[in-house]
């Protein structure tokens, strides 16, 4: 009899699941509290619900002799857990144990842990720090746990089996669970990038720090790679169950419905006013927005990236819609190859998470200098279009000024299968008027003795034959709408489209599971 | 002397109710044996509608016989039962052995029909006797029934999505035999015992057999999208609590009986070395199997097997618990046995469920074996403190080691994550009843198919 039993097997769980709950030890967790960081117990209390955990394989250890009763855990928490209510499994890196690094024994925890979560269609939240393969175990053939290609692409589904939610709260390298997330949140003082620095300089000699490699800055204005930015482990936490709150736990379910109080009827008589009448006078889109959705439920998403364009999620009268909007703000709305990453962002949730868009569109068309042709904007364009095309899920498209062009289609509009409206200040046409009269009369306008007023005087037949009207009456538009009642006509919309949606999905197949 | 009058509509269906209940009523039953139409009573759920009865006035085709033949072998009705609409066909040995079965041939089938097209589960009262019938080249009843694996091709349960049961009550002629056979599960009353047609479950009376159909219509599922715990199912608290001191010495009964709901345990087997059946934890219709420490005997595997093919067959979860050294060196050298033991571990690999395994004393090849192990496709493995999880029984070569690797307990395995954690046995009931909850879409949502690759390919 071994000494483990001889002492009682169920003594011997109690001590290892103390040593567990230590993490890696006092002194550990106290370095992470001075960084101002949460250890990745507290985090998940954060998380859950009270009284909900169900640790998955907590007794892990590294599998190196010597190192079992030090590494419990080997660096990661996985379990399951409630957040208001609903079931989702979490991945908490544990930093206090091998920097939160993945060791053999952790890997081979971590296939069968996605494999109830892709199978069970579970939603999976990740709070992150540390990370990346452990290579001092796993250079040999002790690597031999990797999840393997089947577990990790049960998530490539598309559309995604379960929402993917990401929290970087610290360094983090390797950060795959970035990248594939429906939503993902950073802390100020965190940063994420595929190498580490070490590793940087090992490989091109160049020295850089942590931050200037993934901080906030690079990953909010540069990269797009991250949708909110705040404070704090605590703010974080808070923003993912919030940003939960708008996703269903998988394709196969619907967006949670979440009444807020605010009437479905609400007029807002001040969107009648927002919209300036001349066409270069900017304004806030986000004013448009917040007046239509439901009071509070609109979460900007990458706020600091490409700023002509406004994206995120929101409620209409209590059901989860993404929003994508036109800033005429901030270079007049326009679009650009980064611009086309955050639509395409934006169009990939909304039909992985079977969210329906909405979107207010002012936008001159597509921005046209040297140096977003050489960003490869041509690529940006056509992978915005090919996804737009392939997008099942409803689409409303709300034109307040300006819609030129091929951006048009980008942001929506004009698409016969759903739902296209405009505010009688909308101008749809394939250019704006005045660019328009110098680029189709050029030769006249350069012979003209007042350019000005050749301009001017060809301009207003372009302008008026832009004018919604013409649409309306010819079907491309469903209908010119008083902006004050745009609220209780998308609501409408959004009934009837839901029921489309989720008639055509029944017709292939589909079908919501009750279990 | 007065003419008489023809009887009204309304005086001619009294009349009709009449006869019918007189001709169930003068019947000769043995005892703890009820009529056709009383069998389908006690079956339905009390307090629902009562059942509705199809061709209840249906007589034989014979002149001579109509007097006789009320139903004319076979009661076929549709009622709730354990809350959801369900088939039942009861025969009537009385009826069918004066008669050529033609009428109530046709109520079979369309009642099968009905139940084949509407996902209905079934019950099947077998008792009917081998009747004079013409031969099948006269246009008769034989051989029809016989044809293909379930009764007549017009009616189509190979790929069903619910459950057929049989309680076997008496002789069953064998052209009526096909349904008895191809049930999911088959409960036999004194009154069948000399049927030749295998049974899972032995009931004392009629009572006790309709009693435990219409647990099973509770416990077997459909299989479709609807959940899997039903409002209504409450759990129920265990019958027997499984303490930490002395679990792992209690038998495989008892530790079933100990995991599952109070009152919902459907026993195909049950004693210190062996446990199978159906049952409900937190709730959640379960198929369950406990080992007791020896190897299966081939008479255990075919229950085995029995009891993880309905799991499978409607995706109900599967909970198996491992004791043992799983399989008998010996007999797996036979073709039979080794069989046996490929058709279970397929069958637990492609149940599209969930399936959860506890190694609750010995899980020799750590659970890897036919109950449960990760090769097999279990979704969660959980161990006993005091289980010994090995490649093979304790040798000298593991007590030698055993310092070096903390014992052959659980804990190299769930250090490895070979099991996905230790639990107490006093936790183990509720644990595997929150992992039922967390993981009860998996037999809602479609599996994930993959490519030769691994890859899951867009949809």
């Amino acid at each position: 009899m071994t000494q483990a039993t001889a002492e009682g097997g169920i003594a011997e769980l109690a001590r290892r699941r103390t040593i567990a709950a230590g993490l890696g030890g006092p002194e550990r967790v106290r370095r992470q509290h001075d960084r101002g960081f949460l250890t990745a117990r507290e985090r998940v209390g954060l998380l859950l619900d009270p009284g909900t955990n169900v640790p998955f394989g907590p007794l892990v250890n590294s599998g190196v002799p010597g190192e079992e009763h030090r590494t419990m855990g080997d660096g990661q928490l996985l379990g399951f857990g409630r957040i208001d209510g609903r079931w989702i499994a979490y991945a908490a890196s544990d930093a206090t144990i091998k920097g939160a690094s993945g060791g053999a024994g952790s890997m081979r925890r971590g296939g069968a842990f996605e494999r109830i979560v892709a199978d069970a269609g579970l939603p999976r939240i990740g709070l992150m720090q540390g990370g990346g393969a452990r290579i001092t175990d796993i250079v040999s053939s002790r690597f031999s746990g990797f999840p393997g290609p089947a577990h990790i692409a049960r998530h490539q589904g598309f559309p995604r089996r379960g929402a993917l939610l990401t929290a970087v709260l610290g360094n983090y390298y390797a950060p795959w669970s970035v990248a594939d997330a429906d939503f993902r949140v950073m802390t100020e003082p965190s940063n994420f990038s595929v190498s580490s620095p070490p590793i940087v300089e090992e490989a091109t000699g160049e020295a850089v720090t942590p931050f200037e490699l993934g901080g906030r800055d690079v990953h909010a204005k540069v990269t797009g790679e991250i949708d909110v930015i705040v404070a704090d482990d605590a703010a974080a936490i808070a923003t993912l169950r919030r940003a939960f709150s708008y996703f269903p736990a998988n394709a196969w379910e619907e967006p949670p419905v979440v009444r807020t109080g605010d009437p479905p009827d609400r007029m807002e008589e001040s969107l009648r006013t927002l919209v300036p009448s001349k066409p270069q006078r900017p304004f806030d889109v986000r004013k448009a927005i917040t007046a239509v959705m439901d009071r509070g439920s609109f979460i900007e998403w990458m706020p600091e990236f490409a700023r002509q364009l406004v994206c995120g999620v929101a409620r209409l009268d209590g059901h989860s819609v993404a929003v994508i909007g036109n800033q005429p703000a901030i270079r007049a709305g326009s679009l650009d190859a980064k611009s086309s990453i955050k639509v395409r962002r934006m169009q990939r949730v909304a039909q992985a998470m079977r969210l329906p868009t909405v979107s207010f569109i002012d936008t001159p068309g597509v921005l046209p200098t040297v140096e977003e042709e050489r960003q490869r904007l041509l690529d940006g364009l056509v992978d915005m279009f090919a996804e737009r095309i392939a997008l099942t899920q409803p689409t409303i498209a709300v034109h307040l000024r300006k819609g030129y062009g091929a951006a048009i289609f980008a942001m929506h509009g004009a698409d016969p299968e759903w739902y296209s409206l405009a505010w009688p200040s909308a101008q749809i046409a394939f250019v704006g008027p005045e660019p328009g009269v110098r680029v189709a009369y050029r030769k006249q306008w350069q012979a003209a003795a007042d350019k000005d007023a050749f301009v001017a005087e060809h301009a207003k037949v372009i302008q008026k034959n832009s004018e919604p009207w013409a649409a309306a009456q010819l079907d491309f538009l469903d209908d010119v709408i008083d902006p004050a009642a745009t609220r209780p006509i998308l609501v409408r919309a959004l009934a009837t489209a839901r029921a489309r949606v989720r008639n055509s999905e029944r017709q292939r197949g589909w079908e919501r599971p009750h279990a | 002397m007065p003419e008489q009058s023809e009887p009204s509509g309304l005086e001619r269906v009294f009349a009709e109710h009449a006869a019918v209940d007189a001709f169930d009523r003068e019947r000769s039953l043995g005892p703890g044996e009820l009529s056709p139409r009383a069998r389908v009573q006690a079956l339905i759920d009390a307090g629902s509608d009562s059942f509705l009865e199809l061709g209840a006035r249906t007589r034989s085709q014979r002149p001579e016989a109509r007097e006789s033949s009320y139903g004319d072998g076979v009661v076929t009705a549709f009622g709730e039962v354990g809350g959801r609409m369900t088939a039942v066909l009861a025969d009537d040995p009385v009826a069918m052995a004066q008669s050529d079965g033609g009428v109530g041939k046709n109520k079979r089938i369309r009642t099968l029909m009905h139940a084949s097209q509407g996902c209905l589960p079934v019950v099947y009262f077998a008792q009917a006797a081998p009747a004079d019938l013409p031969a099948p080249e006269e246009g008769g009843l034989l051989g029809r029934y016989s044809d293909g694996p379930l009764i007549v091709p017009e009616v189509r349960f190979d790929d069903r999505a619910a459950p057929i049961v049989t309680i076997l009550g008496g002789e069953v002629a064998p052209e009526l035999q096909a349904l008895a056979l191809d049930s999911d599960v088959v409960l036999r009353t004194p009154g069948g015992a000399a049927t030749p047609i295998p049974s899972d479950l032995s009931l004392p009376d009629d009572a006790g057999a309709i009693a435990t159909a219409a647990t099973l219509m509770r416990l077997i599922p459909t299989r479709d999208a609807a959940p899997l715990r039903r409002a209504g199912d409450a759990p129920a608290p265990a019958s027997a609590a499984l303490a930490d001191e002395g679990a792992s010495e209690l038998g495989a009964a008892t530790v079933a009986e100990a995991l599952c709901d109070g009152g919902s345990v459907v026993p195909f087997a049950a004693d210190d070395a062996f446990a199978a059946g159906l049952a409900a934890l937190n709730g959640y219709p379960v198929a369950y199997v406990v080992g007791g420490g020896t190897a299966f005997t081939r008479a255990q595997l075919e229950i085995f097997r029995r009891v993880v093919g309905i799991g499978a067959r409607f995706a109900m979860p599967l909970v198996l618990a491992q004791h043992g050294v799983a399989y008998d060196e010996e007999a797996l050298g036979t073709t039979d046995y080794r069989r046996l033991v490929g058709d279970i571990a397929a069958t637990i690999h492609g149940a599209e469920t969930p399936k959860l395994a506890i190694i609750s004393r010995r899980g020799q090849s750590a659970g890897d074996f036919i109950l449960g192990g990760r090769e097999l496709g279990t979704h969660y493995v959980v161990a006993w403190p005091d289980a010994d999880v090995s490649t093979s029984e304790a040798s000298p070569f593991t007590a030698a080691r055993a310092g070096a690797l903390d014992g052959v307990g659980p804990w190299d395995a769930s250090g490895l994550a070979l099991v996905d954690d230790v639990v107490a046995p006093s936790e183990t009931r509720a644990r595997l009843g929150t992992m039922l909850e967390i993981m009860a879409p998996i037999r809602a949502l479609p599996p994930v198919v993959e490519d030769k690759k691994g890859r899951v390919p867009y949809r």
